[in-house]
């Protein structure tokens, strides 16, 4: 029986030693230790050995060499599956430079990318946003505004007419008297919209165009306050200092009115083209509030005043993304609009 | 408006300054200036010269001798070329207007230099003939010497003098800048009046003092109608005026310089002036030879009864100057602004004069004006004699305006510490009058600044800290209480829904106009209902406001079909009615034909808002038998309900649109009132899960096709049981096995417990109840 174990031990040796995969080790497995295996028949043959110590060694010896091929059988199977993973892996080698096929992309308009710029520049300064009309009353786009009738802002050839006496509203600045009289002061909102004017179309001019009208009201406001306001805010959407300059600007709801300008961004004020060569580029209309325009709102001018500003929107995305023809704005073109992922 | 430094120079020391300076301090104080002309850049090596000899070479020329520095050989072919002739020569190597005058070959004679018409010399607009100077000029001095030929002209934006009558002339600027340089402003010197009090005044009649607030009226006679002197010519060139003759050009010189206009008739054709409306509509004929219908209540200059002018406005054909005129009547009034620009629009005619009024001009510049037109007329034409004395009706409603402030409120409203000597003197070289009292002023606005600029304190500060400049202000910022934004949900609802559309669907948003393009709505048949209409349509194609937004997106879609075989395109726009406006969101898909295609994109869209809703709130959104819509395919659509109310609708584009369509496809349509969205809140908030196993029960049940989905779906959930954690549809099928008239709905079904593990007998027990709740509705399993 020794011997025949002796065999059997050595006829499993160099099975496992030739076997190269799992499978083969599995099935060696089953060969040399499952119920049909020889070790397993000795085992069982064992109760015909009479001597008691002839019979307690040869169990000791058969369970030994059992344990020993399970061993065995344990680290083979563990080189072979690494090795196994390993073939796996390197038969597999992919090409990483290979193209993929992307599906279709959306995109959001650049007035809406640069407009959230914007408002969230202005929220985080305090500014709450407010919404209004684009068909409008006369009395909300101008009479509260002080652009009295007959004043030539209201002039036909500037002002889109409706038949029910309504009309376009002509700027975003409609809002200042909508929220003075529903929000008490201090008071700072931004509304940022559409605006219609009846002009020629060409690449420059838009009968239809966003803005940012921008409004504070709180007591001793002064203009060093609004030159200080717009600096940050000009700066924070430019992402870089900008240097800007206030001028005479007159709009009949401010006063005094001025026109910003800052420091031209293509030449840095040295002159080019697109400042005309004067190193500085119009930007924002702005001014103190004037007093009748606090007074149609229902605020008191004695006790508070305020700085409104407005913000070309349309003219900043241009700007922004270096687009000459404002016609490109409304178009729909997909070859335009694909651009702005 | 065009100002000349030289003309400037009269009443303020500048020649020492350079324009660039003047107009850069110009823009930051007073009005933007929009760049200088420098004559020189454009024309050199013009001179005086004289005619030494002529002889004939053809029909047409002449060979010349001309005396100008030297003596130069040239051919002339003008009408007036004679012997003796003073007249403008330009040398070989001087420029005309950018071009280089080189030697060359006139009529086969090689000419050196040329003669020159005032068109060709830069002088005036005639090309007639040779420019005739005055005798008295010696020849070959450079034209700078004998005018103001080299000037620099600034040229002002007008939309920077809207609410400056007292800058639509050049003695305006002068203030301005010696206000700005501390420069003293020279005396504006007029004729002297004193000596003609003796004569009788001439009829004059205001019959309507609300339009008309003043008109000064002179008659002169001894008139030559000759050209004028070339230094009032080039001036008035330069500041873009046509030289005509002596009276008309010194009427423009008058308005360039004070900014009043004036107009001179001929003597010969006014007897009285009555200056009043027209009492019905009438056809006049103005002196730009044009037929012009006016409406009754025009104000008009006449003569008795005859219309002569239209006030402010321009002058009649009949009493125009003309060559013969010896005598004239000189107008120097003031109208009221709003009347002469309501005229302007309804003639559709813009002049110099207009322009002025519609200023709210200072009624003290009638009489200054017209003594300035006599000051200068006489210092030119000595002979010329008044016939009646200067006749003033004024009747000037403006007085100087008051302002009570204190320079506490000026130094706070600019927020910079500017002392009290420094306010008074800015004030006062801009002429207004400063009484003291403490810290008290009382500030009389000059007249010039009065008639609509100046009025509120506000209007003080403004005067105050331009002229300190504004860049001298330090920037300082609020000193405001702390407080936090409030929400705008509109604003927050678009963005939310604009992320999922574009990042989630991959669709791209546009931008459109709010009117409808009536050509394109023709071409697809669409009839707006009740849309407002414009007054003032920007294009007969572009009538109407958009009541929907599918006009719009269609367009956009077969725009972009031409390059484009499938794509997703959507817009949050605003939608009009007579009497609302409201927000809308449309969605538009476009894709290559295929089978059954436009069902898929009905679906794809139901799913898309289904996302957007359960984004915005935890409610379903409930859909509804479409309403009748007149692009859209009655079969393949669906309506949009927020309160039981339709509130947009979805559904395939109506078939017929494909046959305007190249290209095979499917297009589906949906659009929203955003107010839908806008009424969506979410209660945020969690539920404990089971930690215990779950089990995952499928049904397939079979449903009748006619049977409608969701009578179905609400039969089959009525089925309550405490175990049911969530049913979801996983699978629809039709076909074989199953018999054609029904489809096979598999529903999951995940069963669980907070509590324990479920056991077997939960999962029978579950299944024989749903079993019968089925059958007790006639429904089997498959």
């Amino acid at each position: 029986m020794k011997k025949r174990l002796n065999d059997f031990h050595n006829a499993f040796l160099s099975e496992i030693e030739a076997a190269l995969t799992p499978e083969q080790v599995r099935d060696i497995e089953i060969k040399y230790l499952g119920k049909k295996s020889d070790i397993h028949l000795m085992l069982k043959n064992i109760g015909t050995i009479e001597n008691p110590d002839e019979k307690r060694e040869m169990g000791k010896i058969i369970n030994s060499t059992r344990n020993e091929i399970q061993k065995i059988i344990e680290e083979k199977r563990e080189i072979v599956e690494k090795k196994s993973i390993e073939r796996k892996i390197s038969e597999n080698h992919m090409d990483w430079s290979m193209p993929v096929f992307s599906a279709d992309e959306g995109s959001l308009h650049p007035v809406t990318i640069v407009q959230r710029e914007v408002e969230s520049i202005l929220t985080g300064m305090g500014f709450s946003i407010v919404d209004g009309p684009e068909m409008e009353t006369e009395y909300y786009n101008f009479e509260a505004l002080n652009i009295p009738k007959f004043h030539p802002a209201r002039d036909m050839q500037d002002t889109f007419h409706l038949v029910n006496n309504m009309i376009m509203r002509t700027h975003t600045s409609n809002c200042q008297s909508r929220s003075m009289e529903k929000m008490k002061p201090p008071l700072k909102i931004i509304a940022p919209g559409k605006c219609f004017r009846y002009e020629a179309l060409d690449a420059s001019h838009e009968t239809a165009f966003y803005q940012i009208e921008g409004l504070l009201v709180d007591e001793n406001i002064n203009i060093s306050n609004l030159i200080a306001v717009m600096k940050i805010l000009l700066s924070e959407i430019f992402r870089r200092d900008v240097k800007v300059r206030l001028r005479p600007g007159y709009f009949p709801f401010v006063e005094p009115g001025f026109e910003l300008d800052i420091n031209c961004l293509i030449c840095g004020g040295a002159g080019c083209r697109t400042c005309k060569n004067s190193g500085w580029l119009e930007l924002m209309p702005c001014g103190m509030v004037h007093p009748n325009v606090l007074r149609y709102g229902n605020i008191d001018p004695e006790k508070y005043n305020g700085f409104a500003f407005g913000l070309g929107l349309t003219r900043l995305v241009m700007m922004r993304y270096g687009i000459a023809d404002i016609r490109l704005l409304n178009g729909g073109d997909l070859r335009f609009l694909k651009q702005f992922r | 408006m065009k100002i000349s430094i030289k003309w400037l120079n009269d009443f303020v020391k500048i020649s020492d300054l350079n324009p660039e300076e003047i107009s850069a301090l110009l823009t930051m104080k007073t009005a933007e200036t929009e760049g200088i002309y420098r004559k020189s850049d454009f024309y050199s090596g013009i001179m005086t010269a004289k005619i030494l000899k002529t002889v004939k070479t053809d029909d047409k020329h002449f060979k010349c001798t001309v005396l100008a520095d030297k003596e130069y050989n040239v051919i002339s072919g003008a009408p007036n070329t004679k012997e003796g002739l003073k007249t403008l020569f330009v040398k070989p190597g001087g420029y005309l207007n950018e071009i280089k005058i080189a030697e060359k070959s006139v009529a086969g004679e090689v000419s050196s230099g040329m003669l020159l018409s005032g068109k060709e010399a830069g002088i005036n607009n005639d090309h007639s003939k040779l420019f005739e100077l005055d005798e008295n000029f010696q020849a070959g001095l450079d034209i700078s010497e004998i005018c103001d030929y080299n000037d620099s002209i600034i040229e002002i934006d007008n939309k920077s003098l809207t609410h400056r009558p007292d800058l639509w002339g050049i003695y305006g600027f002068a203030r301005e800048i010696s206000a700005i340089f501390k420069r003293p402003l020279k005396n504006f010197e007029v004729f002297d009046s004193s000596s003609e009090e003796s004569l009788p005044e001439f009829p004059i009649e205001i019959r309507d003092k609300k339009l008309c607030y003043r008109y000064v009226g002179a008659a002169v006679k001894n008139i030559k109608i000759v050209q004028s002197p070339i230094n009032i010519q080039v001036r008035l060139f330069h500041t873009g005026h046509t030289p005509k003759n002596i009276i008309v050009d010194l009427t423009n010189y008058v308005m360039t310089e004070l900014g009043q206009p004036l107009h001179a008739f001929d003597r010969n054709h006014i007897e009285k002036i009555v200056v009043d409306t027209l009492k019905k509509e009438t056809v006049y004929n103005t002196l730009d030879k044009v037929k012009r219908t006016l409406p009754s209540n025009t104000l008009m200059i006449q003569n008795n009864e005859k219309p002569v002018a239209v006030a402010g406005i321009i002058g009649g054909e009949d009493s125009e100057i003309s060559d013969s005129t010896d005598s004239i009547f000189l107008e120097s009034a003031t109208f009221d602004a709003n009347h002469v620009r309501k005229s302007t629009v309804i003639m559709g005619l813009r002049t110099d004069s207009s322009a002025r009024f519609e200023k709210s001009l200072d009624p003290e510049n009638a009489l200054k004006g017209a003594l300035r037109f006599l000051y200068l007329l006489k210092k030119i034409h000595p002979e010329a004699k008044l016939t009646h004395k200067v006749t003033d009706i004024n009747y000037n409603p403006f007085v100087r305006n008051i302002i009570h402030t204190d320079y506490p409120f000026i130094r706070r409203l600019i927020g910079e510490r500017l002392d009290n000597q420094t306010i008074k003197s800015i004030l006062e070289s801009l002429e207004f009058e400063v009484k003291e009292d403490g810290e008290s002023v009382t500030i009389t606005a000059p007249t010039f600044r009065s008639t609509k600029d100046i009025s509120i304190r506000e209007d003080i500060v403004e005067e105050v800290s331009r002229i300190y400049g504004f860049d001298n202000i330090t920037p300082v910022l609020p000193a405001q209480k702390i407080s936090v934004p409030e929400k705008n949900k509109m604003n927050e609802t678009d963005n939310i829904l604009k992320d999922i559309l574009t990042y989630s669907f991959s669709m791209n948003e546009t931008d459109s106009h709010p009117w409808y393009d009536n050509k394109f709505n023709k071409k697809i048949s669409y009839k707006p209902q009740s849309p407002v209409e414009f007054k003032n349509p920007i294009s007969n194609d572009n009538t109407y406001l958009r009541t929907s937004m599918l006009p719009t997106m269609l367009k956009f879609a077969f725009e972009n079909l031409k390059i484009y075989d499938s794509f997703s395109l959507y817009e949050i726009g605003h939608i009009f009615s007579l009497n609302s406006e409201e927000r809308a969101l449309a969605i538009i898909l476009v894709d290559k034909k295929s089978k059954k295609g436009d069902e898929a994109q009905f679906f794809r869209l139901k799913s898309i808002l289904q996302n957007l809703s359960r984004r915005l709130t935890h409610e379903d959104i409930s859909f509804s038998d479409p309403s009748p819509h007149q692009m859209i395919n009655p079969s393949i659509s669906a309506d949009i309900l927020l309160n039981k109310e339709s509130c947009g609708f979805l559904g395939a584009l109506h078939p017929q649109i494909n046959s305007l369509l190249d290209k095979k496809v499917n297009i589906s349509y949906c659009e929203i009132n955003m107010k839908f969205f806008y009424s969506m809140a979410k209660t945020e908030s969690f539920k404990m899960f089971s930690v215990y196993p779950q089990t995952l029960l499928d049904f397939s049940i079979l449903k009748p096709k006619e049977e409608f989905y969701s009578d179905f779906y609400a039969k089959v959930s009525s089925f309550k049981h405490s175990l049911i954690k969530d049913i979801k549809v996983i699978s629809v099928y039709e076909g074989e096995n199953i018999g054609s008239n029904h489809q096979s709905i598999t529903y999951r079904f995940t069963i669980g417990s907070n509590e324990r593990t479920l056991s077997a007998e939960d999962l029978t027990d579950f299944q024989s109840k749903f079993i019968s709740h089925l059958e007790s509705n006639n429904y089997k399993l498959r």
